[in-house]
Parts: structure tokens; C-alpha cells; sequence
């Protein structure tokens, strides 16, 4: 006799369902919608893809090439309507001490997300962010071999902020830094991160896929003074002071 | 599955969607993610990677979108479905062999150190017993399984999802279920006994 209803076999039981933690729900529904302009249909891609060979082939001769594929480009990432803290997609497992110390918060483990590391050994510097009990982004900073408390990300911003950051520096003696490092994770209107050093100039600190940022000095000129974020319009949105003065 | 009517039909939401109004899109997103991330969850045992997966599905849903259908009852949920089950059949080719090393150096410890760490790892565990049954039948039975068991479709929404008649689903799905009693008889047979039953076993033996 036919089943005439798909069910499994009785000796087979499956988990309950589960919701999504509702920062993890927020950060995907943006990604999706964010996605939509800058995922093209399967027609519409071979159809662009032959568009845009004619055009490059046609403004060849007049404009100079590069140019035009770079600003073909960078037009897309201006996609970002307004900032947002949201969760990353994860991509690299934090070290297992960052784990341990996240679940002492009741951070959910599944949701912890490195959005940046820097520097090797003792070193080294991680900033990790996840979901805690209250649904939330928290987010903690550690290494291989140690870690800080977790804490809810609304707890190191103010409500205009666009920047968190983390310092570790030391130098020879209690009196000298002559070594940094400097991580951070930014709201999601931030496209760009200026450092500015001890001796007055500046550096741009890249932005990782997953918004966050690090900056190293080894040497007392190249300590960070002063941490920029701008927009995709070249708009300042925060400005962020550092002291590396103070022994540590 | 949901019984509840939506304010608005799935195939109203995608209209608008295309016209380009992406909120619209979320609100599809709003109403099928809990289901397409069990779907992953089930697919995959590792939640993480369920986690990651539900975004991907609706991108690569879009990026079809000129090829959606939408179900007898109005819903685009059987055709999400069947994107997940391409999604995660490739997935799991580029995954396997990378992922899984990982997940059994890393993936315990991270689920176990959750908050509702117990409810977590009994899931992962369940479902990785389920998924070592259900991946050793041949691929059309499994994805039929995955649609109709794990998915909990009807048959013609199944049907739909996967582009065959209702009376294959059917078929290959009544071969999944009559091999799969057998593995799972097979697999429970040797669990269920305790080790003083099978202390008795090796003395009479």
C-alpha cells in the first residue's frame, strides 16, 4: 500500500526547529536586501556581460580604460543607505580562549564572528563580535591564549559613534610605548579608515569584508594619534583620539 | 508547515520585488528564513553553517528569479526549497572534505560552549545519526527525503521543487522510506543494546 502522506519512518526523529537569533535575523535580512542591486539575474548577467564589452570596446580609443573600470566598480559599493551595527558572515573560528570566554556571557558560540586580527605570538590581537543572551551584538577582543569579558557592543558605543576600537601597547620600560596595535569594527556606512601616527602623518587602514579594521606601529613615530572613519561620500562620521602615552 | 494566510501572497511580495522594491523582498526573506535555516540546519548538522547559508539561498533565489515558480497554494516556499537543495548539494561538494576536518577539531567546542549548549549538541548529534542514514541512499531518493521529510512538503509541492512528475516523488520516495527503515533498523539494532546485553551476547557467543 502507497504512503498517502510523506512522513518519515517513526524510528527516525528529527531536532526541533530553531529561530535565528534576531541580531542574526537583522544582519542577513540587510545582506539579502543589500544584495539584490548588486546580484543580477542569470539573462541579465550574460546580457550585461555583452552590454559592457561593447561599451569598454566603443570608449577604448577616447578615454583612458582603467579609469573607467575602476569607476564602474567602486559605484557598486555605494550601496550602504544608512549605518547599522549588524553581525558579519562568519568566515574564520575564533581561537578556542575567545570561545570559552564568550561563553561564560552566554554569547551563543555559533554566532561568534572574527571581524579582524593583527600582529603573531603574544602579540597577537583579535576582535571578535556575537550575539549575547539579550539578542544583541557583543563583542570581545583576545588572542591564542587569553581574552577579555565580553560586553554588549551598546556598551562601548554612544549613539553618534561609527568606530570601536581596541588598543594593546607596551614599550621597553614602564615609561616608553614603542609598540601598538589597534583593532577595530565599524558601523556599516564606514568605507574608509584614516590613521593618523605620533610623527603627523597618516596611513589608510584597509576595511575588511566583514568591517573591521587593524592598525600596527613598531615604532614610537608610528604610534596611532587619531582614528577617522568617512562614508562613501568622503564624509566624516567619527573621529576617535588615542593615547598611547600611559604605560600600560 | 505554517497554516497562517499572509497579509500579502508570496507571488504579490516577489512582483513588487522585481518592479524593485527590495523591502519587499525582505518581507519574503522575514517569512521563509526560519524555514530555510532548519532546512540548512537538517542538510548540514552544523548551524553555523546554517546561519550562513539562509542569506546565500535568497541571493541565489534572486539571481534565479527567471525561473521561479510559484506553488499550488500561492507560496514560494517549495521553490526556495529546491534553490537551498542545488545550493547545498554544491556546498557540500566544495565543503566536505575542508569543512569537516574542521568542524571535528573546532565544531564541538563550539557548539558546546553555547548558552543552551545541551539543546545544541543533542540537535548537531541527532541530526549527524539522521544525515549518516539518509547520505548513503542514492541521490534522488535523498533529495526527495530532504524535500518531503526534512522540509515536511507535500508531494506536489515537492514535485515542484524538483521539476518531476508528483507520481516520482512518490516512487522514489517510497524506495528512500523502505531503505532507510532498513539502515536505521540496521544502525538501531546495534545500538540498542546496552553493554551488559551485549556482555551476555559475547558469552553466549
Amino acid at each position: 500500500m502507497r504512503e498517502e502522506s510523506p512522513t518519515m519512518p517513526p524510528e527516525v526523529e528529527l531536532p526541533a526547529e530553531r529561530e535565528l537569533p534576531p541580531a542574526v535575523l537583522q544582519a542577513k535580512r540587510e545582506q539579502v536586501v543589500r544584495g539584490l542591486g548588486t546580484t543580477p539575474g542569470r539573462r541579465t548577467t550574460r546580457a550585461a556581460v555583452a552590454v559592457l564589452v561593447v561599451v569598454l570596446l566603443a570608449a577604448a580609443p577616447a578615454f583612458a580604460f582603467r579609469a573607467h573600470l575602476v569607476d564602474l566598480f567602486s559605484s557598486a559599493a555605494e550601496s550602504h543607505p544608512e549605518g547599522q551595527w549588524t553581525l558579519p558572515p562568519q568566515v574564520v573560528v575564533p581561537p578556542m580562549m575567545v570561545q570559552k570566554i564568550a561563553s561564560r556571557a552566554n554569547v551563543a558560540a555559533s554566532s561568534l564572528r572574527q571581524v579582524v586580527a593583527t600582529g603573531t605570538g603574544n602579540q597577537r590581537l583579535e576582535l571578535v563580535v556575537g550575539v549575547g543572551p539579550d539578542g544583541r551584538l557583543w563583542i570581545g577582543e583576545g588572542g591564542e591564549s587569553w581574552a577579555t569579558e565580553f560586553v554588549p557592543l551598546e556598551r562601548r558605543v554612544a549613539r553618534s559613534d561609527a568606530i570601536v576600537e581596541y588598543l594593546r601597547y607596551g614599550g621597553s620600560s614602564a615609561a616608553v610605548t614603542d609598540h601598538a596595535e589597534l583593532v577595530g569594527f565599524v558601523r556599516s556606512d564606514v568605507r574608509r579608515i584614516v590613521v593618523t601616527r605620533a610623527d603627523g602623518t597618516q596611513a589608510n587602514s584597509p576595511l575588511t569584508d566583514w568591517r573591521g579594521f587593524a592598525y600596527s606601529a613598531a615604532s614610537p613615530a608610528a604610534l596611532p594619534t587619531k582614528i577617522e572613519a568617512f562614508d562613501a561620500h568622503g564624509r566624516l562620521v567619527d573621529e576617535k583620539q588615542v593615547d598611547t602615552a600611559a604605560a600600560p | 508547515m505554517d497554516n497562517q494566510m499572509p497579509m500579502t501572497p508570496d507571488a504579490e511580495l516577489w512582483r513588487r520585488a522585481v518592479d524593485g522594491d527590495h523591502a519587499a523582498f525582505g518581507d519574503l526573506f522575514d517569512r521563509h528564513s526560519r524555514a530555510i535555516y532548519n532546512f540548512c540546519f537538517r542538510r548540514t548538522a552544523d548551524w553555523a553553517a546554517a546561519e550562513d547559508l539562509v542569506a546565500t539561498v535568497f541571493l541565489e533565489a534572486w539571481r534565479k528569479r527567471d525561473s521561479v515558480k510559484v506553488g499550488p497554494d500561492g507560496s514560494l516556499l517549495p521553490w526556495l526549497y529546491g534553490v537551498a537543495l542545488n545550493l547545498l548539494r554544491n556546498h557540500r561538494r566544495a565543503q566536505r572534505r575542508l569543512v569537516s576536518a574542521l568542524h571535528r577539531l573546532r565544531g564541538e567546542a563550539r557548539e558546546a560552549a553555547s548558552d543552551d549548549a545541551a539543546t545544541h549538541v543533542e540537535a548537531v548529534r541527532q541530526m549527524r545519526a539522521v544525515l549518516d542514514s539518509v547520505e548513503r541512499l542514492p541521490r534522488r531518493e535523498r533529495d526527495v527525503l530532504y524535500l518531503c521529510v526534512f522540509a515536511e512538503l507535500g508531494y506536489d509541492d515537492a514535485a515542484l521543487a524538483l521539476g518531476v512528475p508528483i507520481g516520482t516523488v512518490r516512487s522514489r520516495l517510497a524506495r528512500a522510506r523502505g531503505r532507510l527503515r532498513e539502515l536505521q533498523s540496521q544502525t538501531k539494532h546495534r545500538e540498542d543494546m546496552n553493554p551488559n546485553e551485549r556482555g551476555v551476547a559475547d558469552d553466549a557467543a
